[in-house]
């Protein structure tokens, strides 16, 4: 009667989303490991180089997301900020603070820079949410997250091309470096 | 009672059964007042009953002056005269409602309240088929059962009744429990019985018992009826349950018993129903291209280079939509015509001799290309096989990417018939 | 390249094995039961079988809604295991919202006659009120749980509109229930809600013959 272990950790995996195990466990087969030296998170394997961009290319829709491009912008923001040598991977990235982040977004985004930093406080806990950002509201810090390790390489040249063109993260204060 | 009551009916014995019979009688009828049509037969028209409640209730605000003629009428007011006339004749006729004279030459009207009770007794054998009229027996008969006034006699009738009752709904379940599915699911929630009423009758037949053992016979037969009642209940229960479907057996509890459930349950009585539940964390999916396009689609307070010169167009965010639509379908015609080049026909074979994701990836633009309706192109699969040990694909099929001959006014005008060219000169075996 | 599907992949040829990758991709994200029209993988039997068994591979299996449309669930057994790990189970307090929205926007429109289909979603919008007024939650909690079962796609927000003030329906999660999850549920909701109905003694009746009958082949 009981499952495979493999099949249940396959599937445990995508009931808990990208959770992170130490960097000496095993990372379940049939799953994709990504490190950052101290732990490893478990992300789902997908044959032949799919992502489920596909979808779009079968018009069909993804479950819907509540304000895509605001959650986009700002993961833009982050990675400006946290994605610092553009000719890598954007995973594992750097750190940066938080306050630059919302910088970059404010100087992104048209009109009331005070209510874009709030939108994007709350975007920023989401992407954290779906492991798209790792977010220390202790340290005030976020870098990139588990998830853009899923990215393809041939899928990058156009947004290393945008976020070298977007608004430069401020450099002072307390602690872009 | 006298021997000679048989035949020939004594005049003083049958004038006071007589006294008697009109006694009973007339409860029967104020009971059933608000249900009659005319002093013989019952109404064919549920809103005659409407009239009757709403005079009765009437009267029950009035107080002890009653009604006047006038005042019925006020408040029958929406009724027709004629409804209102035929109603208060019924009433009268069989005393729901008397004429009273407080003073002389003042005719005023009271409402009986037995009809009220009667009427109280049918709104609720409507609304659950007797099943909290049977909780009210049952805990009247309790009632009743520990009261020193109680006789052997009267316990045994009130236990032949229930267990009357509880027969005639075992009758009336089985009997649905054969017929159709759909009488089933609509009647076995009236008729059938909780655990409550069955405890609550189990309960009672122990209380008869004890103070009555003599009663045995009754109580046996009471609790043969009882357990059979159960019986039929669960029997009907259990073939709406494996006929149930994923969400039909929920029409099965009234939604005032949902409501009560979801307002008065703790935050732990709720969170158990889903304990055995698991579901998808959240992981929406943010392609780099959708990330770059949200950037760039986005408002902004400065054009991150200088702004392309622009058509004056009003408002770009209201033409998006269908603009979006015709650039995936320009991006698919740009892939066709790069993969074609020139030609009218390639092998597909061909095309992919790279590495397979990105291979993939074509594949699936060439089939976008050939399922959209406003495009001239054709992907065509023949059934062999071939193999390639050294591929990405181990197992190739030949297939063709092709321009179909029905020529769009968008493309472009030149096009050539089949030229020879450098594409493959073989048909295809389709 | 992942090599956990190589095994059944690699039997096909690369039009096969695009379309059983598009299927696969379609049925795991998806908002809604994709329609087989559309893709041949989900068409076709054997390709379908080959897609079973790529799903079979992290727990899951296909779901079929309204006889051609499919989408992909965890398969009972996985479920039930995962179901026994607290951390895999969403927190009591979401849990109870959820079952709220349930109620209200399924079993109450049900039990009236207003909700024809046998599904677990619905488009009777559970008003906020009602959450917040009525019930024996924490209000604390509210806003949070709904925020963060909106986010997973277990409840949708529904905009107020002419004449209903809005509120919260079932999320497009509900369509990857299997018919046996869904069937599940509705016993679940039962057993709460009517603990003392013959219906509820009718479930747990069956629940205890089959443990019976586990017993017994063990």
């Amino acid at each position: 009667m009981s499952v495979e272990p493999a099949v249940l950790a396959r599937a445990r995996a995508r009931v808990l989303g990208a959770v992170a195990v130490g960097a000496a466990d095993p990372v379940p087969p049939g799953t994709v490991g990504a490190s950052d030296g101290d732990r490893v998170w478990v992300l789902p394997a997908w044959p032949d180089g799919a992502t489920p961009a596909l979808l779009e290319e079968y018009q069909t829709a993804p479950v819907p997301l509540d304000r895509p491009g605001q959650a986009r912008r700002v993961l833009a923001a982050a990675l400006r900020c946290c994605w610092t040598r553009p000719d890598d991977a954007p995973w594992p990235g750097e750190s940066a603070a938080v306050a630059a982040v919302l910088g970059v977004y404010a100087d992104m985004s048209r009109g009331d820079a005070v209510l874009a930093r709030r939108w994007a406080t709350g975007e920023l806990r989401r992407l954290a949410d779906t492991g798209w950002l790792l977010l220390d509201e202790a340290s005030g810090t976020v870098r990139p997250g588990p998830r853009v390790a899923l990215w393809a390489e041939h899928a990058l040249p156009s947004l290393r091309d945008l976020l070298r063109r977007l608004p430069e993260p401020a450099r002072d204060g307390d602690g872009g470096e | 009672m006298s021997p000679t009551s048989e035949n020939g009916a004594g005049a003083a014995a049958s004038l006071d059964d007589a006294l008697v019979g009109e006694a009973v009688l007339g409860v029967y009828r104020q009971m059933f007042a608000a249900l009659a049509r005319d002093s013989g037969a019952v109404v064919d028209d549920p809103e005659l009953v409407d009239v009757a409640e709403t005079l009765l209730a009437a009267f029950a605000d009035a107080g002890e002056d009653g009604l006047s003629r006038e005042q019925m009428r006020h408040v029958c007011r929406r009724y027709p005269p004629e409804v209102f006339e035929n109603r208060l004749r019924v009433l009268r006729g069989l005393g729901a409602v008397r004429e009273v004279f407080p003073k002389p030459n003042q005719l005023r009207y009271r409402a009986s309240f037995t009809s009220v009770v009667g009427l109280m007794f049918v709104r609720r054998m409507m609304l659950d088929g007797g099943q909290s009229e049977m909780h009210r027996l049952l805990a009247l008969e309790q009632l009743n059962v520990a009261d020193p006034r109680m006789t052997a006699g009267q316990a045994r009738a009130g236990a032949d009744g229930l267990a009357r009752a509880f027969r005639l709904w075992s009758v009336e379940l089985l009997t649905l429990t054969n017929g159709t599915i759909e009488e089933l699911r609509e009647q076995a929630p009236k008729l059938w019985g909780t655990e409550e009423i069955l405890l609550r009758a189990e309960r009672l037949h122990g209380a008869i018992l004890r103070r009555w053992p003599r009663l045995d016979r009754t109580c046996t037969d009471l609790r043969a009826a009882i357990y059979a009642y159960g019986d039929a209940s669960r029997r009907a229960a259990a073939r709406l349950s494996d006929s149930a479907g994923t969400t039909r057996n929920l029409t099965l509890l009234p939604p005032e018993t949902w409501r009560t459930f979801a307002r008065t349950a703790s935050r732990e009585d709720l969170a158990a129903v889903l304990e055995g539940f698991v579901f998808d964390a959240a992981a929406p999916w943010h392609e780099p291209s959708a990330v770059v396009t949200a950037v760039e689609d986005g408002p902004r307070a400065t054009p991150p280079r200088p702004a392309p010169p622009r058509p004056s167009v009003p408002d770009p965010g209201l033409s998006r939509d269908t603009g979006s639509g015709g650039a995936a379908r320009e991006r698919l015609r740009e892939i066709a015509e790069e993969v074609l080049r020139g030609r009218d026909r390639v092998a597909v074979q061909d095309v992919l001799d790279r590495d397979w994701p990105a291979a993939r990836r074509v594949l699936a633009d060439l089939s976008a290309a050939h399922l959209h309706p406003e495009l001239p192109y054709r992907l065509t699969w023949s059934d062999d096989l071939a193999a390639r040990p050294a591929g990405a694909p181990t197992w190739v099929s030949p297939g063709w990417f092709e321009r179909t001959t029905e020529t769009e006014t968008t493309a472009p005008p030149e096009k050539a018939a089949w030229s020879g060219g450098s594409g493959p000169p073989e048909r295809s075996a389709s | 390249m992942s090599e956990l599907f190589e095994p059944v992949l690699r039997g096909h040829d690369e039009r096969r094995r695009a379309e059983l990758v598009a299927a696969y991709m379609a049925v795991e994200h998806a908002a809604e039961p994709v329609p087989e029209v559309r893709f041949a993988a989900l068409r076709e039997p054997a390709l379908r079988r080959a897609l079973e068994e790529m799903l079979a591979l992290s727990g899951r299996t296909l779901v079929r809604s309204e006889q051609t449309r499919w989408i992909s669930g965890y398969r009972d057994d996985v479920a039930a295991e995962l179901a026994a790990e607290p951390e895999c189970v969403p927190p009591a307090h979401e849990r109870a919202v959820l079952t709220l929205v349930l109620i209200h926007s399924v079993a109450i429109p049900r039990a009236a006659g207003l909700l024809a289909d046998d599904s677990w979603l619905s488009p009777h919008p559970t008003p906020v009120e009602e959450l917040r007024r009525r019930t024996q939650l924490p209000i604390g909690e509210l806003e949070a749980a709904l925020r963060r079962l909106r986010t997973a796609g277990l409840v949708a927000q529904v905009k107020a509109g002419a004449d209903d003030a809005g509120g919260f329906v079932p999320g497009p999660q509900f369509h990857r229930l299997t018919a046996g999850a869904r069937r599940r549920l509705q016993e679940e909701l039962i057993l709460a809600a009517g603990p003392d109905s013959p219906l509820a003694a009718a479930i747990r009746a069956r629940r205890r013959g089959r443990e019976r009958d586990r017993g017994e082949t063990r």
